[in-house]
């Protein structure tokens, strides 16, 4: 690869100079990271690298990571590919996408791609769908979470059933479009409406009613059914409604009490998430026969020391290995467990930010990737081992040093010059390393590396309270 | 006529699947008239016999070597050895850790032509051209190899099908027991792991990424994957944080997926870098609430909507 910088190109201290610093290099990453802090000339000199090349533009129009700026000035040109590619873009903007419409309302795909945009405004959707006689588009109108009831409503008008199902789940559906949903709609559309947070209580009551078990399971998870209708879906013989009543948190004590004794692992599974359960409740479910009603109570938020250690000598791995993952666990069985037969096991005392430093310490003679990647990234870790660790030959345990927040700039320096090209690119927002530590990056090899090193600076000039 | 000379491989006793695949792989290249000769290297080659004979193959040399696993260099002189005594004209090896150890070293000592990683072979007239990936799979080369009188070239796994039809090749066998390895084997420790499965040779697998939200969530989706007769695999942060095992991430930091027929995509919002390892199998199927993830570029069933939503509706049709 081309130099693209002097080899003495010093740290930038301005803004101006790192605008200058982009320029001198032609470098098109460098360029685009820098574009939304230039002005005047500058930014004319920026735009003329972005869009010296035809395929430069179609690169920095479709990759992901482009700023908005950049999106926003690309949207400017005429040019129907870019068009195209801006609107697939996740980062384009409201600002960027109406520019794209302005520029080329008349294109059906352009259009199809704009209702599907997550950007796409209220204002724009609303004016689309009025204007609009393509169903798939209307349909795509009626999804699109930023369309407002207002459009929705007309929607429906102009089209009865036609968008039932995106009407069911749409968040801003009044309830009066939701009860017409719900008379004419199947068991599915019916569902989605027991289901949405603003159902009104009527519907749920009719629901009640229903004999079809998909509706009767949705309306069980509601968490605004009355209690008398929770306790009365509580005798229902399907497992998959008597799940979901275990999973909501309006049941009360005495349901739940009576739904630990049922014979489906589901339903018990289901009710070991739970919050709010006795320490009777705990004691019960963990002696169940089922690993995964075990695993969930070892991992519950408000389990004693005595369970805890119940459930460290469990037989089953995954069910020590949720001991090791409570942050209630005591250091004594996090100890014990740190020498467990189960790999598996000792990685979850590695990543467990309880466990203690002599632990860690042992830990980190292991030879598993697991057990080292845990030490690495744990703050718990002496900085002595991370120095170590940091020198591993596998990438996952250096990974689990870039990560670790407590990994200090002396032992970070090393990995500056790591092979892998996405632990340079994690490095440039660490906290830990200098902004010369940060900026020996700018030329790396990698086109990511260096387009994060010169917006890592951008952003510090633009947003000077962050940095 | 020409003659086609094939190397298999071995792990632990059994014969890689790998092996079946460069016959299958062969076959695309053969006529009529020609040749396709299978050796198996090895301190108990013998044993294999039987994996191999399958239709296509016209004979198999058990090669009798001094060691019972892989070694790089017992492997180049016994090769070397059988061409000489062959002359085939193009000789075909898995694509694997293994051939990597002693391929180029063979094809520079001999001066064939040379190509790793492939997955297309035809013949153009009485040019061989094979198929391979540039610039990171994005386009696909075509190479030929002009003037060369052998070419060897490393397959692909899981590209070409191998067949299942049984046949009864000629046997010879060759005693190599006399070849030392350079290497000196002090020890032999078996690589750890905090599971077993080796996630680049199933073929569905379910995968989760940062959509799962919290560490908690992780065990209804290995209970639904279990219930599906599904592999959980994970993205890069799953894995980074401990969640799942680093021998279930999928991607440039962990796996390519090789095998894999089926990928449902759960809260993976599709970085390059996860895409890498799978956004080759036939079937992806990503469910996310963000209608622009990345994922759904390359997804051929997509649903935007809440994977816990989703992942409830699985579980009640498993149940």
């Amino acid at each position: 690869m081309p130099m693209l910088f002097p080899p003495d190109t010093r740290l930038p201290e301005t803004a101006d100079a790192l605008i200058n610093c982009a320029i001198s290099s032609g470098d098109l990453h460098s360029a685009a990271a820098v574009y939304e802090l230039a002005e005047g000339e500058q930014k004319q000199q920026l735009s003329g690298i972005l869009c010296e090349e035809r395929r430069n533009t179609l690169l920095l129009a479709r990759w992901e990571h482009t700023p908005a700026a950049v999106l926003q000035m690309l949207a400017e040109i005429d040019d129907e590919t870019v068009r195209l590619r801006l609107d697939k873009n996740p980062a384009s903007r409201a600002g960027t996408l109406n520019t794209i419409y302005k520029k080329g309302g008349h294109d059906r795909q352009l259009i199809s791609l704009l209702t599907q945009h997550v950007h796409s405004s209220s204002t724009l959707l609303n004016s689309l769908a009025m204007s609009e006689d393509d169903i798939p588009i209307l349909k795509s109108i009626a999804a699109h979470p930023n369309t407002d009831a207002n459009t929705l409503i007309f929607l429906e008008q102009r089209y009865p059933d036609m968008f039932d199902n995106e009407l069911a789940v749409h968040a801003e559906t009044p309830p009066e479009l939701m009860e017409k949903i719900y008379q004419r709609g199947n068991c599915f559309i019916r569902s989605a409406v027991v289901t949405h947070i603003r159902c009104p209580q009527f519907l749920l009551d009719l629901a009640f009613n229903e004999t079809d078990t998909t509706i009767l399971r949705h309306l069980a998870a509601n968490p605004r059914l009355a209690p008398e209708k929770l306790a009365n879906l509580a005798q229902h013989d399907d497992v998959s409604v008597l799940r979901t009543l275990a999973g909501n948190p309006s049941l009360s004590k005495e349901l739940a009490n009576q739904m630990i004794h049922n014979s489906s692992n589901s339903v018990r599974r289901a009710l070991a998430s739970r919050t709010d359960l006795t320490d009777e409740n705990l004691q019960q479910l963990a002696n169940d026969e089922d690993h995964w009603v075990r695993q969930r109570v070892a991992r519950h938020p408000q389990l004693d020391e005595m369970l805890l250690n119940k459930l460290a000598q469990d037989q089953n791995d995954e069910v020590r290995r949720a001991v090791t993952r409570n942050p209630l666990t005591s250091i004594d069985i996090l100890r014990r467990l740190s020498v467990d037969n189960s790999v598996w096991v000792r990685a979850g005392v590695a990543y467990q930010k309880n466990t203690p430093a002599d632990v860690l310490d042992m830990l980190s003679a292991e030879d598993d990737v697991d057990v080292l990647s845990g030490v690495a990234s744990n703050t718990n870790t002496p900085q002595a081992i991370l120095i170590r660790l940091s020198g591993s030959q596998q990438t996952d345990i250096r990974r689990g040093v870039i990560i670790n927040p407590k990994a200090e700039r002396d032992t970070l320096l090393p990995l500056l010059e790591d092979p892998y090209y996405l632990h340079r690119l994690m490095l440039v927002s660490n906290p830990s390393l200098s902004d010369r530590d940060r900026w020996s990056l700018h030329d790396d090899p990698d086109l990511s590396v260096r387009f994060m090193v010169f917006k890592w600076f951008a952003q510090k000039y633009l947003q000077p309270s962050l940095h | 006529m020409k003659t086609f000379l094939l190397i298999t491989e071995h792990r632990r006793g059994e014969l890689r699947p790998i092996s079946l695949e460069v016959i299958a792989a062969a076959q695309e290249l053969r006529q009529d008239d020609d040749k396709v000769v299978v050796a198996v290297i090895g301190e108990q080659a013998e044993n294999y016999v039987a994996d191999l004979s399958v239709a296509g193959v016209d004979e198999i040399i058990t090669v009798k070597t001094a060691t019972v696993e892989f070694d790089p260099d017992i492997f180049e002189a016994a090769i070397t050895s059988l061409m000489e005594k062959l002359d085939p004209e193009v000789v075909l090896l898995p694509h694997t850790v293994d051939s990597l150890g002693y391929a180029a070293t063979l094809a520079r000592k001999g001066n064939y032509g040379f190509a790793t990683d492939v997955y297309g072979l035809q013949y153009d007239g009485d040019e061989l051209v094979a198929t391979r990936s540039g610039y990171d799979q994005k386009v696909n080369v075509e190479l030929d190899f002009p003037d060369k009188q052998c070419v060897l070239l490393t397959i692909r796994p899981s590209v070409f099908k191998p067949t299942e039809e049984k046949a009864s090749p000629s046997v010879a066998s060759e005693d190599m027991t006399s070849i030392e390895s350079r290497s000196t084997n002090l020890e032999f420790v078996e690589a750890g792991g905090a599971d077993d499965i080796d996630i680049t040779t199933v073929d569905f697998i379910m995968s989760i990424g940062r959509g799962i939200a919290e560490e908690a969530n992780v065990e209804q989706f290995r209970e639904l994957a279990e219930m599906a007769d599904a592999t959980l695999c994970c993205s890069r942060p799953i894995a980074d944080s401990g969640w799942l095992p680093k021998s279930r991430q999928v991607g440039q930091s962990g796996k390519v997926v090789g095998s894999c027929k089926l990928y449902v995509a759960m809260g993976i919002s599709g970085s390059i870098q996860h895409m890498a390892g799978m956004k080759h199998v036939p079937t992806i199927v990503a469910v996310n609430s963000d209608p622009g993830a990345s994922i759904f570029t390359i997804a051929k069933y997509g649903i935007v909507g809440d994977i816990f939503e989703i992942e409830e509706e699985l579980r009640s049709h498993f149940e």
